[in-house]
């Protein structure tokens, strides 16, 4: 809740990413169908238009992201997604784990991605969407908010990863 | 509410079917069936499987010693006897008064019917049962509830009908789950495990993916509200809410004592009637050394920690209730204190809190000291000073199906522990068995707006179809500003779901007077509306106790055989007598209602309708104040002159509409003093009130009362609706209704309301007695 809250708190900064850290983390990989459906997802997502502009610039971060909640079964996915952060504030990326919250998904597999939808501007220079997370199988949903901030280079970063 | 209220179980019925698998063996074929000690008993190889009766209308498939998942610790079902064993050459048969299970021993087929001998369920595969698999087949068109119900921001379908893939776990935030289902063509599945994974395939039920071998299984018979009582017995009853939580409950982010004041104030000058203020972050020492969130913030409310906050609400009639969160502040008194006795949620990490940024860590409330803790000396006196009701917030966040009825557990059990007042708590999820610790739930952090409040409704009766009969959500939204339409709309909604209670975000303000004038006028009618209905409310938070069935029910619940309403969530019954159809489109100009068969009344305008069709009816899209209500034949209902909050005044006096039908119809009346839990020692007040036509007249019927309480209601004026009295023997006849109302006696007379003509009886609470009113 009270994602308002976690932009008031982050709005201004702006700080260099720290480095990447997404190879060191033992995740099973996507397979080629789910990769397709993530970057369909990303392309079909209903964006305002006059959010167009703000959701291109943020895709080089989006992407990434959202692959690797996709298959990390952690609590601490943000510790591998640094450089994606704004930066000073790991410690307040509350995240839930979007396959904890699956039953019978195979953990060995990526959960799938079936749409990203309620994409917004609360403030100027943030933009929250949502994704809808699924397993085929057991045909269980998570469903999980994402809040980003513009940073002074046009570049986007992370400020709530997934709650 | 058609039998006589009797003592929850005096009336445990009992029939069953035991099932028992020793290790898991190949399976051969040529099974030994065998009748024994009141069930069957079928052994293959290592295999023994046992069917018993554990009610009449319940057969136990009993695995091994009964694993508590969702089964009652406090009440496992016992085997009875059933009415009838044969043991044959063929079959072992074994009848119970709900069903006829019938083992054919060519076959080691299981087949459950009706006594009638109607099919209802048949295993034939009983050898997947080693492997942790029941597979049970049933007509195809059989439609099925319940196994789950939808998250907070889950895309929903209109829908209360379940297929294909569905797993039980209690789940993400507004979750409800329960390894149950049932179907409307008489039968329910009821596996004691957590989670459950079931497969709905045209006619065949399956259910595996359980967490062990281990497992114990519940095929229960009879109409939905009797499956629902044994579902109710076997999982354990709801303890009954206190009576302020029939009421209207405006929970609130963002505010200090002298806006909580003030609020209510305005609520009371404004004749808004309300109950209970709930406080978010803001009560507490959120992220605070020295047990912060468990104690009164003194900065935002300073008279909080003396008692003297609560001394002002009292006054007023005004209940107050605390977010309570799983997590503590790593960093301090408490957090070393878990650290030390090794309370936190071992998987899951400290991390930073959203709202303090301090590094918190959860709890795990599976663990019995850390539910001894919980409830410790520092919120012992938050509770004394106030805070007498839990919302518990975010338990869902650890992926773990047990920790949130685990943490009200530890509330509930705290409680009562320590005082005699009753448990009230929210939650953002629910699993059966949860019900036990008093607990409602939430349906979560929705969005505001139209599209999601009528989201609502099969959010609200799925979560009612397996089990969770108190049921809230954050009227107005969580997320967002609700336009002033919205907002009226969703106040009329929320009047008539379990749990009635409004919410938003930070710095979002929820009260009626904040939508403008429109909106605050509707509003204030349906609040009013409410609290007029108290009576009738309440008598179905003790059914939800004393039976199992509860007030909100989906239309299938109560129309079973009407094909038109398998899937409905656009009505649903607000008890046994009434139906609505709250407006959730903004705009409206007409509404399209369908109404079961039978004869219907129009609530406000007193106009009939024939049920078995839809009905069109116009929608005020100006005022926003018409909730399209329905009264069904044969209603009795029980209402309170207006009051501002509940037991602001003595009850001296319970109207009582009537609308006879040709067969008769029951209401149990119920009511306690509404605060401790003396109605499970007999402290309580029931009285069945009957009624039926009887040619032109009617015949209204006040059965023995039960309980032992005193209360202080002395007569019921009851309302005959299409009933024109000359004359009613054993009473004296009034003027008119005036004159009746001002004798303190019993008495008759004749008028005219809403409905048109009605003949009124003022007649004795708590005495029987059949009165006839001859035309």
């Amino acid at each position: 809740m009270v994602f308002a809250v976690v932009l008031a708190l982050l709005a201004g900064h702006d700080i260099t990413a720290l480095a990447a850290d997404t190879t060191a983390a033992p995740t099973p990989k996507p397979t080629k169908l789910q990769t397709d459906e993530l970057h369909q997802a990303l392309e079909q997502a209903p964006v305002p238009e006059n959010l167009k502009g703000s959701w291109q610039e943020a895709q080089p971060a989006i992407e990434p992201v959202v692959s690797f909640l996709a298959c990390y079964p952690g609590w601490d996915a943000w510790t591998h997604l640094a450089q994606y952060q704004v930066p000073g504030f790991s410690g307040s990326t509350y995240y839930l784990s979007a396959i904890s919250s699956t039953r019978y998904h195979d953990p060995g597999k990526c959960m799938s991605i079936r749409h990203i939808h309620s994409v917004k501007q609360r403030p100027d220079g943030t933009l929250t969407f949502r994704v809808l997370f699924y397993d085929v199988d057991s045909n269980e949903e998570a469903d999980r908010t994402f809040g980003m901030l513009r940073q002074a280079n046009s570049s986007w970063l992370f400020a709530r990863g997934g709650f | 509410m058609g039998q006589p209220v009797v003592r929850r179980y005096l009336t445990v019925i009992a029939a069953g079917l035991i099932l028992t698998l020793l290790a898991a063996p190949s399976i051969r074929a040529d099974p030994t069936a065998r009748g024994v000690d009141g069930g069957i008993s079928v052994t293959r190889e290592r295999q023994t499987i046992t069917l018993r009766p554990v009610a009449a209308n319940v057969l136990q498939v009993h695995v091994r010693p009964p694993a508590a998942f969702v089964i009652d610790p406090h009440s496992q079902p016992k085997p009875v006897t059933p009415d009838k064993l044969e043991d044959t050459a063929q079959a072992v048969a074994l009848r119970a008064p709900g069903f006829v299970a019938r083992w054919d021993k060519a076959t080691g087929t299981l087949n459950l019917t009706t006594p009638a001998g109607q099919p209802l369920l048949t295993q034939a595969d009983t050898a997947s049962l080693a492997s942790g698999r029941i597979v049970l087949t049933h007509a195809a068109s059989d439609p099925i509830y319940g196994i789950r119900g939808y998250f907070a921001t889950e895309p929903s379908q209109a829908g209360l009908l379940r297929h294909g893939v569905q797993v039980a776990k209690s789940g993400e935030q507004g979750y409800a789950g329960a390894p149950f289902a049932w179907s409307t063509a008489g039968f329910g599945v009821l596996v004691d495990a957590r989670p459950a994974r079931f497969n709905l395939d045209g006619g065949t039920l399956t259910v595996d993916g359980f967490p062990s071998s281990d497992f114990t299984y519940y095929l229960i018979t009879g109409t939905p509200p009797e499956i629902f009582s044994a579902l109710s017995r076997l999982s354990g009853p709801a303890p009954i809410f206190p009576k302020w939580a029939m009421g209207f409950i405006n929970s609130q982010f963002g505010i200090d004592q002298a806006e909580l004041l003030d609020i209510v104030k305005t609520y009371r000058q404004k004749q808004i009637p309300i109950d209970n203020m709930t406080l978010d972050f803001d009560w507490k020492g959120w992220s605070e050394d020295n047990y912060g969130e468990f104690r009164w913030n003194d900065r935002k409310f300073p008279d909080g920690p003396s008692g003297r906050l609560k001394t002002q609400l009292d006054a007023q009639g005004i209940k107050l209730a605390g977010i309570m969160k799983p997590r503590i502040l790593v960093d301090s008194v408490q957090g070393r204190y878990a650290t030390d006795h090794h309370l936190w949620f071992d998987a899951k990490p400290a991390l930073g809190d959203y709202f303090s940024l301090k590094m918190v860590r959860d709890l795990d409330f599976n663990k019995p000291d850390t539910r001894r803790w919980f409830f410790n000396d520092t919120l012992k006196h938050s509770f004394d000073t106030g805070i007498v009701g839990w919302w518990n917030d975010e338990a869902d966040d650890t992926g773990d199906d047990y920790q949130f009825m685990n943490m009200q557990r530890s509330l509930y059990e705290g409680q009562r522990a320590y005082s005699k007042l009753r448990v009230w708590s929210l939650n953002r999820n629910f699993y059966l068995g949860s019900q036990r610790y008093a607990y409602g739930m939430w349906s979560g952090d929705i969005d505001t707006g139209f599209d999601s409040m009528a989201s609502q409704r099969e959010r609200m009766l799925s979560a009612i179809s397996l089990g969770e009969w108190k049921w809230g959500m954050d009227g107005g939204g969580f997320v967002g500003r609700p336009s002033d339409e919205n907002y009226a709309r969703w106040i009329e909604f929320g009047a008539f779901t379990p749990i009635f209670r409004v919410h938003g975000s930070l710095a979002e303000k929820r009260q009626p007077w904040r939508y403008g004038p429109v909106a605050e006028a509707a509003a204030t009618r349906a609040i009013r509306l409410r609290y007029a209905l108290i009576p009738y409310i309440y008598s179905y938070e003790h059914a939800t106790y004393d039976s199992g069935v509860g007030l909100v029910r989906p239309l299938p619940f109560e129309f079973p055989t009407d094909a038109n309403v398998r899937n409905a969530v656009d009505s649903w019954m607000f008890g046994q007598y009434l139906l609505v159809s709250p407006v959730v489109t903004g705009g409206q100009i007409g509404k399209q209602v369908y109404l079961p068969k039978g004869r219907w009344t129009g609530y406000f305008d007193g106009k009939e309708y024939e049920g078995g069709r839809s009905v069109n009816l116009s929608v005020d899209a100006k005022n926003w104040s018409d909730i399209p209500l329905f009264i069904r034949e044969g209603a009795i209902i029980p209402s309170q002159a207006p009051v501002q909050y509940v037991g602001q005044t003595p009850l001296l006096t319970v109207n009582v509409d009537v609308f006879p039908a040709d067969g008769e119809s029951h209401f149990n009346y119920y009511d306690d003093n509404g605060t401790n839990y003396n109605y499970e020692k007999g402290e309580y007040f029931a009285q069945t009130l009957s009624t039926h036509r009887s040619g032109k007249g009617a015949v209204f019927t006040t059965g023995p009362r039960s309980g032992k309480y005193k209360l202080p209601l002395k007569y019921y004026l009851v309302k005959m609706h299409g009933v024109t009295g000359k004359s009613v023997a054993g009473v004296a006849q009034r003027k008119d209704e005036d004159a009746l109302r001002a004798t303190d006696g019993p008495g008759w007379a004749t008028g005219k309301d809403t409905y048109g003509e009605v003949t009124y009886l003022k007649l004795p609470a708590g005495h029987p007695g059949s009165w006839a009113v001859q035309p």
